[in-house]
């Protein structure tokens, strides 16, 4: 079975001066999932609260307006 | 004549798709580091993918960053705070024009302290064109181990023919 080569790793050995192209053990495996896992974790975090700001400022900027505020005014509140 | 900035390491990479890359077992005798490197990734069909890099093969999440970077579609400056602990950057995807990548640059003070280490990363397509990013990395490890590996990975799970890194040590004067 071929390795998926997000486990593989190329290592150059600094001191030694040679390099080698191995698999990744199971710790390092599992350290690169969870990092990835956190990864996607921030992302989606971050784009939920994004679109609650959105929906925020939608909501916030619909009741300026039936308040008779113009858009101008509303922009100028928005600062 | 004293030795002041030492060529430690030279690595291209050859054949594409080959993983992971990294450099272990940095010798400790000098103050500081210097990586000159450029990649690229071998496949993804986005023109960038995220860059990922880590220390000592440590699987804590032990690095905070803060992040400026840019797009060259807009004049919009970016800023992110220390909530992006392993991706340090954008770099070129398989998507990208042939042949080009993203050069990169870091600099790592006091890599053997036994206290946090700051690191200083910056990096910049080398594609023509508006679709590129450019960035600007201050981050730091936080952790009492000297520093004596450091690996690279991006989204794409493989880096392209060409990739390379090279590491220098530097002995500062007076240290």
């Amino acid at each position: 079975m071929t390795t998926d080569p997000k486990y593989m790793i190329t290592e150059v050995d600094v001191s030694a001066g040679t390099h080698t192209v191995r698999e990744m053990t199971q710790a390092e495996k599992d350290d690169l999932d969870a990092r990835a896992a956190e990864w996607a974790k921030q992302q989606a975090d971050q784009a939920a609260a994004d679109a609650a700001k959105a929906d925020a400022l939608a909501s916030a900027q619909a009741k300026l307006a039936k308040l008779g505020l113009t858009a101008d005014e509303i922009a100028a509140l928005q600062g | 004549m004293s030795v002041f900035l030492e060529p430690l390491a030279s690595y291209t990479i050859t054949s594409g798709n080959t993983g992971n890359l990294g450099l272990a077992n940095i010798p400790q005798q000098f103050t500081d580091l210097m990586l000159i490197a450029q990649f690229r990734c071998y496949t993804g069909s986005n023109n960038v993918q995220n860059l990922w890099q880590w220390f000592n093969n440590d699987g804590s999440n032990l690095n905070t960053a803060t992040r400026l970077w840019g797009y060259a579609g807009s004049t919009t400056a970016n800023y992110e705070g220390a909530t992006f602990p392993s991706v340090l950057s954008l770099l070129n995807g398989g998507g990208s024009p042939a042949n080009t990548f993203t050069s990169a640059t870091m600099y790592i003070p006091n890599y053997t302290s036994n206290f946090a280490k700051q690191f200083i990363f910056s990096s910049g397509s080398t594609t023509n064109g508006t679709n590129q990013y450019t960035y600007r990395v201050a981050g730091r490890y936080n952790s009492t181990n000297p520093i004596t590996a450091i690996a690279w990975q991006n989204d794409a799970g493989g880096f392209a023919a060409g990739t390379s890194i090279d590491l220098y040590g530097i002995l500062r004067k007076g240290v």
